[in-house]
């Protein structure tokens, strides 16, 4: 019997707070013929039978199904990895090992999930915030490393953009016990907010806009990226709104002050064109002249997302009654030179599936 | 179980004005997880009909408020039923759990109801859902809903309900359409972590009817004929005590007028995806022998006498030794959603051979959307074969009506 590999079902994140497994360890992770040892030298024999361990019964037939490597088949080395790929994908083994065993006719294959452990309890020491529920919420699952450490970085990210900017998590496992320390650190004014670009939208207007979108003073206010990310989107939809497809606004990377505790943000405005609707295209199920009026009036207008969310609910009410829906897009590849090509299709609604 | 994000996104372009329901919000929702929550909420009750039936809003309220109080869970949940979701269930941060009255024809037991509420709880709990900004990844969705899953067996069994039901919860709703999402991990993937999870020690689930309500469910089943029409029988499946007799015996009344339509057309237009291809399953009517009567008949009876007027009567046929198949005039069905409780329990194919149509709707195809007029013609009386009473309908085959001399 040859055992050929055990392949550590870590997921692709990186751990910061390794527990002896190597989740580093390629993973990624394409087992190689040195790694897979012995296995390469059984490659082209014949397969007698494949069996899995560690699968649980309910879902052992449509699993087996699904593998690569098959009875009767030749072994071949991709089929493996992938096998192991797929099994790893599962998420409940700790590592998945193949063993190719001699037996009349060929080789009997078996693969092996070493199975998981389950987290009975999860400690959260030093941070009193919201997001750490998320992982206070691992309690009672399996001790899944790879999930562990991406959720550790999803919360870190979260207390991040929360404007903790210089919190730290780190995650311990222990048998049947995950482990969560960390602080929070501080939180950071800012101090000054320089706003670049910005020509048919002006500067103090669109600050004004954050301020107000916001709720509070944005000067001296706490920095919390989420938020401003949020803010901008909303500030965004004004351009829209005004025929600004392309337009951009980004929060550059900010100026941190660690000494003064201050930020001082810069945010960047690509306007871009300001398109019109040269003309108004209609596809799909045919509209009544009194349906098509409202869409067509746009027609030679800038183009304005109120407008033609207006003039769309209008068609809308009238097309519903005649069991019609009606969408709007832009096509990308009609815009060209400040000008779009509004793109109206409708269809049937209500039609009975076939049998 | 689906996307919450995407129906916050939904809600962003929903919220309107300043008030709703008395609460006052500032003008824009976009940088306010609340009012995106609150506005995600109001786009449901707008668009979604929501279920006020007060006691199956007891029933699962109730199942929430025993897996939050038995597991000492902070979140205090508000509960919301509705009719026609795209969702088997789903969360609402801060605290809304929302539940498709639909997907009670798929489960059979209380702790399967439990299991998906669990799940939801467990988004709740830990925060999966409502945070400002967060990219809309599939692998972090799909994270999540794996730790719903596993954390909602550790929640089964801290409330006493039987940790297995979530892996019967997850097949049975795996065979709908609510499966299959790029935001959740493949069904095998999550039957195989649940099915570790509860190996050690799975739990029996209980099907025994609420005391003094008969449990059961409704159900449609809906055959394609070859003309494209479709024929409806709606129905209810009621489960018997298992320690019941196995005896036959049952009261019977004669079928009742013609019925209405309304309910069968909204079935019509919110289960067209789902009533495709299933099969017909039908009832036989029979008389009880004389003075013959069962605790659950006679309790069935009462029942019966208190929640419908008459002279609207009700047939009801006797499927197996642990069923009863109660055939409704459709207006009545909602009055019975009232009545499913425990004891939910699925036929088997070896019951649903066994019986015959009793009465049929045919629904012709042309007429079968919603704007359209529904004509439909009642078959009061079946015969479906002209040489083989007793022989069954299968599918395909063509029904006619007559007159039973």
């Amino acid at each position: 019997m040859l055992v050929v590999l055990g392949l550590a079902a870590c997921g692709p994140a990186r751990s910061t707070s390794p527990r002896g497994v190597a989740c580093d360890a390629a993973f990624e992770g394409e087992p190689t013929p040195e790694g897979l040892g012995s296995v390469a030298t059984l490659i082209g024999r014949p397969v007698v039978r494949v069996t899995l361990e560690g699968v649980p019964e309910v879902v052992r037939a449509p699993v087996t199904t699904k593998l690569a490597v098959r009875a009767g088949d030749l072994l071949e080395l991709e089929e493996v990895r992938a096998d192991l790929r797929s099994l790893a994908a599962l998420e409940i083994a700790r590592d998945v090992a193949i063993e190719a065993d001699e037996v009349e006719g060929g080789l009997a294959i078996t693969y092996r999930l070493a199975p998981m452990g389950r987290l009975e309890r999860v400690t959260i020491d030093g941070l009193d915030h919201p997001a750490v529920a998320e992982l206070a919420g691992l309690a009672g699952g399996l001790d899944n490393a790879g999930r562990i450490e991406r959720t550790r970085l999803r919360v870190l990210e979260r207390l991040r953009r929360d404007g903790y900017l210089d919190a730290t998590l780190v995650a311990r496992v222990r048998p049947g016990q995950l482990c969560i320390a960390g602080s929070l650190g501080r939180t950071y004014r800012i101090e000054r907010i320089a706003i670049e670009g910005a020509t048919a939208i002006a500067a103090t207007e669109i600050e004004r806009r954050l301020v107000r979108r916001i709720g509070v003073n944005l000067i001296n206010g706490v920095h919390q990226p989420a938020l401003l990310e949020a803010s901008l989107q909303g500030i965004r939809d004004e351009y829209l709104a005004r025929g600004f497809l392309d337009a951009r606004l980004e929060a550059r990377r900010p100026a941190i002050d660690p000494a003064r505790g201050t930020v001082a943000l810069r945010i960047v405005v690509t306007e871009g064109e300001r398109y019109s609707i040269a003309r108004v295209a209609f596809t799909g199920e045919p509209l009544g002249p009194a349906l098509r009026r409202p869409l067509e009036r746009l027609a030679g207008s800038t183009y304005s997302v109120r407008a033609v969310q207006g003039a769309l609910d209008q068609v809308r009410r009238g097309a519903v009654d005649e069991g019609l829906l009606v969408e709007a897009r832009v096509h990308s590849s009609t815009k060209a030179r400040g000008q779009v090509v509004l793109v109206v299709e409708t269809r049937a609604v209500g039609r009975p599936d076939a049998p | 179980m689906r996307r919450e994000l995407a129906l916050i996104a939904v809600a962003v372009a929903a919220c309107g004005g300043p008030r709703f329901l008395g609460a006052r919000i500032g003008d824009r929702c976009e940088t306010q997880p609340r009012c995106i929550a609150w506005a995600t909420e109001r786009a449901i009750r707008v668009n979604t009909p929501v279920v006020s039936d007060p006691a199956l809003v007891r029933y699962v309220t109730g199942i929430v408020a025993r897996l939050v109080e038995r597991n000492g869970l902070r979140v205090r949940p508000r509960v919301v039923i509705v009719d026609g979701s795209e969702s088997a269930a789903f969360a609402i941060p801060p605290d809304l759990v929302g539940f498709d009255r639909r997907i009670l024809a798929r489960l059979d037991s209380e702790d399967e109801v439990a299991a998906i509420l669990a799940h939801e709880l467990v988004h709740l709990e830990a925060g999966h859902v409502g945070w400002l900004g967060e990219e809309d990844d599939d692998v972090g969705m799909r994270d999540r809903e794996s730790v719903a899953d596993e954390r909602a067996v550790a929640l089964l069994r801290g409330a006493g309900y039987a940790p297995i039901a979530m892996l019967s919860m997850l097949e049975a709703v795996s065979r709908d359409d609510w499966g299959n999402d790029p935001s959740h991990p493949p069904w095998v993937h999550r039957l195989a972590r649940a099915a570790v999870l509860v190996a050690d020690a799975p739990g029996t689930p209980r099907h025994e009817p609420h005391r003094g309500i008969v449990g059961g469910r409704v159900v449609e089943h809906v055959r394609l004929l070859d003309d494209g029409a479709r024929l409806i029988t709606p129905y209810i499946v009621l489960d018997k005590p298992r320690d019941l007799e196995r005896r036959t015996a049952f009261a019977a009344w004669t079928v009742g007028p013609a019925v209405g339509d309304l309910l069968v057309d909204r079935l019509l237009e919110r289960r067209e995806r789902r009533v495709a291809g299933l099969r017909v399953v039908i009832g036989r009517m029979s008389q009880p022998p004389a003075g013959v009567r069962t605790a659950v008949e006679a309790q069935l009876e009462r029942v019966i006498a208190r929640w419908l007027a008459p002279p609207e009567q009700t047939v009801i046929v006797v499927r197996g030794p642990r069923d009863l198949v109660l055939e409704l005039d459709a207006p009545h069905i909602g009055r019975w959603t009232e009545l499913l409780l425990a004891g939910l329990r699925a036929p088997t194919a070896a019951e649903r051979a066994r019986i015959q149509p009793l009465r049929l709707r045919y629904v012709p195809a042309a007429s079968s959307g919603p704007y359209g007029e529904v004509a439909r013609r009642t078959c009061a009386h079946v015969i479906p074969h002209a040489d083989d009473p007793e022989r069954l309908v299968t599918r395909g085959e063509p029904i006619r009506c007559g007159t039973r001399d």
